[in-house]
């Protein structure tokens, strides 16, 4: 990983060629990045902006593939990559921080994990539990959530990454988002997730 | 649940997806009549659909609405010309930080474009070159662009740094000062314009990239980037583009070609907010937004905020009209606009009426507006004290006239009581004859024609007769000697009857004068002076009487001249027994009466309180009375008379007569009015000449002096 940029030139164009372990890999490639730069920003001093995780991608982004030029196609699979790696990132963090809630904390993750919280009223593990049971229903309903929720993509932008229409997108997340309300909201009314009760899972922050 | 199931599921919903809601539960029925679990699944999914659509569920991605970049350009002191780098915010096309220049020895503005929008090197190219573009404008009012540079392949570029907000940040402060906000747009107007006429369009004008300093100046920023950058907005980030929209010019929305017209939308569209408050147009999405751009009039500012006048509104407005040959022809066109609003002077956007131009007039010249209406306000005062004057003297004229026409009226019925006493003298002489009882009772008709041959003869009139009827009103006598009256019946005439009255009162001496009528033997208009005849034991036995005929006035002269004119007035007498008596009066004697013509009815109300007055013959202390506007009765024979009259009316003693004086209203108030007019004029023009020559002068010698004392320094 010394020569990131090299490496994910040729995965793109493993990808491109049609490889699915190529975007394993892209995605494994950013994660290692954003996560990286998450606990370089942990120790940075910031000014009073909060850090959006858009801008982490894109910073991520700027890092891999300074001044090259990059096709349409090429930047949606990196977008989606990212989305995966975020949402791998956060999940880890989450997943970390129940089990050791004295551990170390990342207060950029933290942040992000607060946000999702309290602007959707989920908790991030309860989501990725259902993501993982709708993963095995409709693995392409996963994608599209995936590439909507953690990577901010547009329906276009998913559309050219899964290689469908956009309109099979936006029904791909109509249903999925459905099946997602329903699920949550019977654990929320068992365990209280969704007001928010479950604060406490992602510590103090 | 199974992905098999699940995938059954899904093709249903899908399917439903495709028919408006309303037609969805419809569209289930029929489709799937014989599966109703799938029915009932699918309705379910539909219906937590709309419920997590509402309850706003995952409906932004978990972090798109806050896009701060994190990019912080670490350079280090020593190997870097800046220090101090100091995040300061993110504009439209990147984040911009505060940093101290070593080189240029002073704080200046960096900034490196956002990493979305360096996706590829065509971008990369496009930011060099706009920045260098931007960096050839030099205004006062433009963020000027030092230099352009890269930093770890990330181009940016070294602005001025303006200290304070932008204008976004500012807007409310605008609301209740619009001739403020249209300052500051003429300002930002001129600058834009500086912009095209070195063909730089800016393309991305709105509230957020004006920047105000510490003097309240705007800089406008992010020049000529956004019209490149600006579809790529649109289509990659929706969160970006939300404030964008509201301001993009109609052309933009579609897609067609960008022009400066673009821009004056775009100041159309600041101006309109800062004088609302809010954007032009705002949907709750960014589609409905550009919808509302492209297809609506946006709400006019007054009815947003009443604080705005008209002009400044229609300048607005003609700013964001949708098609742009609507608009200001240039940036510089509506500057101009709206120096002239601030100005005071009438705008291209509005024509004004006659009364705003005038209003507008005379607040630009003060000392003009004064002056005139200083002179005004004097001339209306000298024309009105005039006028007033003229009205009083008018009216003092009035009276005079009227007094003078009733005095007269009076002196003519005395003039005409002396006449009357000089005919009855006569009468009363011959009433005094013993014979005259001693004949009449012996009913001797020669005896008695003698006395009345002799009675006429007295007279030194012409036309005038005497005659004696008994007291069954048989004439008896008559002279001139008319033989076919002797034996007719007069008992009905008034000279008759008043005299006869006199005689059962036993008045011995007293004389009465008839009304008038018209005579049997000649068939001309006339009156009797009448007596009662009366023996030793005061026994009425008839009446002897002198009549005159009113031709030749009847020898009663009054002297009419050209201005006042004279007419009598008689109560008329029945012509024959069988006519019923009324109260009537005729004009007897009348300078425009004309020979020949049957005498004119006048109209009683005219002297009735007269008539009222119980009045002796020889009463000289008559009542009088006068009208200021006479209608003559004559006037439908005679149109010289149909004018306003004034006239004064005298009654002649007790005998029912009456005596008018008239004089024309006009000649008798009129000439003297038109002297009055003139002199108000004249006054008024001399306090015209004497005010303008008091202020003018001193007025024009001051500017001079000051002009003068201009060209010396």
């Amino acid at each position: 990983m010394d020569d990131p940029q090299g490496e994910i030139t040729l995965i793109l164009a493993e990808i491109a060629a049609g490889s699915e372990t190529a975007k394993e890999r892209l995605i494994a490639l950013v994660y290692k990045q954003l996560h990286k730069m998450a606990r370089a920003l942990m120790w940075r001093e910031r000014s009073n902006h909060t850090i959006s995780p858009t801008g982490l991608v894109h910073e991520a982004y700027f890092k891999l593939f300074v001044g090259k030029p990059l096709q349409a196609v090429n930047r949606a699979y990196f977008f989606g990559a990212a989305a995966n790696a975020m949402r791998q990132v956060l999940i880890d963090y989450a997943r970390r921080i129940a089990a050791r809630p004295e551990g170390t904390r990342e207060p950029l993750l933290d942040e992000i994990l607060d946000s999702i919280q309290s602007a959707c009223r989920i908790d991030m593990l309860d989501l990725d539990n259902e993501l993982e049971k709708l993963k095995l229903m409709h693995e392409r309903q996963w994608q599209v959530v995936t590439l909507r929720f953690f990577g901010g993509l547009q329906w276009t932008e998913i559309a050219t990454c899964l290689n469908v229409s956009t309109s099979t997108v936006e029904k791909d997340w109509q249903a999925a988002r459905a099946w997602l309300y329903r699920s949550l909201k019977g654990i929320g009314n068992d365990a209280g997730t969704m007001d928010g009760n479950k604060r406490s899972i992602l510590g103090s922050a | 649940m199974t992905p098999e199931r699940w995938t059954e599921i899904n093709a249903a919903f899908s399917a439903a997806l495709d028919h408006v809601p309303g037609d969805r539960g419809k569209y289930l029925e029929e489709a799937f009549a014989h599966d109703a679990s799938l029915r009932e699944e699918v309705a379910r999914l539909l219906r937590e659909g709309q419920e997590a659509e509402s309850v706003g569920f995952l409906r932004e991605p978990a972090w798109v609405a806050d896009d701060t970049p994190l990019f912080l350009p670490d350079f280090k002191d020593g190997d870097s010309e800046f220090s101090g780098i100091e995040y300061l915010g993110e504009g439209g096309m990147g984040v911009v930080y505060k940093a101290y220049h070593k080189n240029f020895e002073r704080w200046v503005a960096l900034k490196f474009s956002s990493p979305s929008h360096l996706m590829n090197s065509a971008d990369l190219d496009r930011f060099r070159v706009e920045a260098q573009s931007m960096a050839r404008l030099r205004h006062p009012n433009i963020v000027t662009v030092h230099e352009t540079g890269e930093y770890q392949g990330r181009p940016y570029f070294i602005m001025e740094l303006i200290d304070g907000k932008s204008l976004h940040d500012r807007v409310k402060e605008f609301v209740d000062r619009p001739r403020d906000a249209a300052a500051l747009i003429g300002t930002v107007a001129l600058a834009v314009h500086h912009a095209h006429q070195r063909r730089v369009l800016h393309n991305d004008l709105k509230p957020a990239n004006i920047l105000i300093d510490e003097e309240g100046q705007p800089h406008v920023t992010d020049f000529g980037l956004a019209r490149r950058f600006g579809e790529d907005v649109v289509s990659s980030a929706p969160g970006a583009v939300e404030g964008t929209a509201s301001y993009m010019s109609p052309e933009q929305v579609d897609g067609r070609e960008i022009t400066t017209a673009s821009d004056v939308y775009g100041l159309g569209a600041i101006l309109y907010t800062l004088l609302t408050g809010r954007a032009p147009f705002r949907g709750k999405t960014v589609q409905e937004t550009l919808a509302l751009v492209r297809n609506e009039d946006p709400t006019p500012p007054r009815a947003l905020n009443p604080k705005v006048d008209s002009d400044l509104e229609a300048i607005c407005l003609r700013c964001l009209k949708k098609h742009r040959s609507q608009r200001y022809v240039s940036a510089s066109s509506l500057a101009h606009d709206l120096e002239r609003y601030l100005s005071g002077i009438e705008t291209i956007a509005r024509a004004w009426t006659r009364r705003e131009r005038v209003v507008s007039w005379c607040r630009r010249n003060k000392v003009e507006a004064g002056l005139v209406t200083a002179v005004v306000a004097v001339w209306i005062f000298a024309v009105v004290m005039a006028l007033s004057v003229a009205q009083a003297r008018k009216a003092d004229l009035l009276q005079a006239t009227l007094d003078g026409a009733g005095f007269a009226a009076r002196d003519l019925a005395t003039t005409a009581m002396l006449q009357l006493r000089y005919l009855s003298r006569n009468v009363e002489i011959a009433t005094a004859d013993p014979r005259l009882s001693v004949l009449l009772a012996k009913d001797d008709r020669n005896g008695l024609q003698q006395i009345v041959r002799d009675v006429c003869s007295s007279y030194s009139i012409p036309l005038i007769t005497c005659y004696i009827i008994n007291r069954d009103g048989i004439m008896v006598a008559h002279a001139p000697r008319a033989d076919y009256m002797i034996g007719g019946d007069f008992s009905w005439r008034n000279h008759f009857l008043g005299a006869k009255a006199l005689g059962i009162k036993g008045a011995s001496g007293s004389v009465h004068i008839s009304r008038v009528y018209r005579g049997r033997s000649d068939n001309l208009y006339k009156f009797a002076v009448s007596a009662p005849i009366l023996d030793h034991q005061n026994n009425f036995l008839g009446t002897i009487a002198t009549s005159v005929t009113t031709d030749a006035s009847m020898g009663l002269v009054f002297s009419s001249d050209i201005r006042r004119k004279v007419a009598l007035i008689a109560p008329a007498d029945i012509n024959s027994p069988a006519e019923p008596r009324l109260d009537k009066y005729l004009v007897l004697f009348h300078p425009g009466y004309r020979k020949g013509i049957d005498p004119i009815e006048f109209p009683i109300s005219k002297i009735r309180d007269l008539n009222k007055q119980e009045l002796q013959l020889t009463d000289s202390t008559a009542v009088i009375t006068s009208d200021p506007d006479y209608t003559d009765p004559v006037s439908p024979v005679a149109p010289e008379y149909a004018v306003r009259w004034i006239a004064g009316f005298a009654p002649v003693g007790n005998t029912g007569f009456f005596v008018v004086v008239q004089q024309r209203f006009e000649e008798a108030v009129s000439l003297e009015s038109s002297t009055f007019w003139s002199l108000a004029l004249w006054s008024a023009l001399a306090s015209l000449v004497a005010v303008g020559i008091l202020v003018i002068l001193p007025w024009h010698w001051l500017r001079r002096r000051r002009f003068e004392s201009g060209m010396n320094e």
